[in-house]
């Protein structure tokens, strides 16, 4: 149970949806075979995961 | 110049001068037997930040106003409009199939949250390969076990639902639920319900988002 005693419904609160958010674009919708080259190397969708999780966790920190 | 492409629909699209694709680039709607494809035109890859997955976001949302949508995994482009066409009609029903599956629907993430890290069970004590083997399994079964609770309460609520176990360390459950438009609040009620009754996790509840997680595997397969 969540220490406000609600579930905590976040509509589009950016830093809770932002990883939300990188689990569907990164992982989710439809895949497109054959003559298709992805905008950015896979190496670099994993950097920006990462990176965007931080700039996240640390917004969420007040850092 | 390569098309970034955002979504497939087969709805009627209005005319929205004031949206704009990633980098402001104009949107395109390249269309074959009544599905669109939704691009944008790029000469260079745009810098990938977080305004960018925001703004991907966004044209999916306007686009949802419209009608069903599939969304396409973010980054996929390809290199011409007939190369588009042809992709839509090849796969077009599959993809009518897959829009049909989420029309009128909505998905919303659930995700659960540990209220504590408790440590290893055999922790400070020797670690035999018993003791190891199952510190390793401890927090699988756990999460397989918030999992299932979830699918028990909500699947109810949900035209069809998925999860992943420990997608991140911190993240024991990600579930996605495809919910009918208009339901959303009876969801997230039951959502609440099942967060009271759950002792060690939290529950967070984003949404509604585009179908992601029911757009289907790859087209083809």
């Amino acid at each position: 149970m969540s220490s406000t005693g609600a579930v905590t419904v976040e509509h589009r609160a950016r830093n809770v949806a932002l990883i939300d958010l990188l689990d569907r674009l990164l992982q989710g919708g439809l895949v497109i075979s054959g003559d298709i080259t992805l905008a950015a190397a896979d190496v670099d969708l994993v950097r920006l995961d990462l990176r965007i999780l931080v700039a996240a966790i640390d917004k969420a920190m007040g850092t | 110049m390569s098309l970034l492409l955002y979504a497939i629909t087969d709805a009627e699209l209005g005319r929205d001068p004031e949206l704009r694709g990633i980098d402001g680039a104009a949107l395109q709607a390249i269309e074959a037997g009544g599905l669109v494809a939704v691009a944008s035109g790029h000469s260079t890859t745009p810098p990938l930040d977080e305004a960018i997955l925001w703004r991907f976001e966004q044209v999916i949302e306007s686009l949802m106003q419209h009608g069903a949508v599939l969304p396409v995994r973010f980054g996929t482009t390809m290199e011409t409009t007939d190369a588009i066409v042809a992709m839509l009609q090849s796969g077009r029903p599959e993809l009518v199939d897959k829009l049909d599956a989420v029309r009128g629907a909505v998905e919303l993430s659930v995700r659960g949250i540990w209220r504590d890290s408790p440590g290893p069970a055999s922790a400070g004590a020797a670690l035999t390969g018993t003791d190891y083997m199952r510190d390793r399994l401890a927090p699988q079964l756990r999460a397989q076990a918030l999992a299932a609770q979830l699918h028990a309460h909500l699947d109810g609520q949900a035209r069809a639902s998925r999860h992943r176990i420990l997608a991140r360390p911190a993240v024991p459950v990600s579930a996605a639920f495809l919910v009918a438009r208009g339901t959303e609040d009876e969801f997230v009620r039951a959502v609440t319900r099942l967060d009271a009754q759950l002792d060690g996790a939290d529950l967070v509840c984003t949404g509604p988002w585009p179908a992601y997680s029911f757009a289907g595997d790859a087209l083809g397969d």
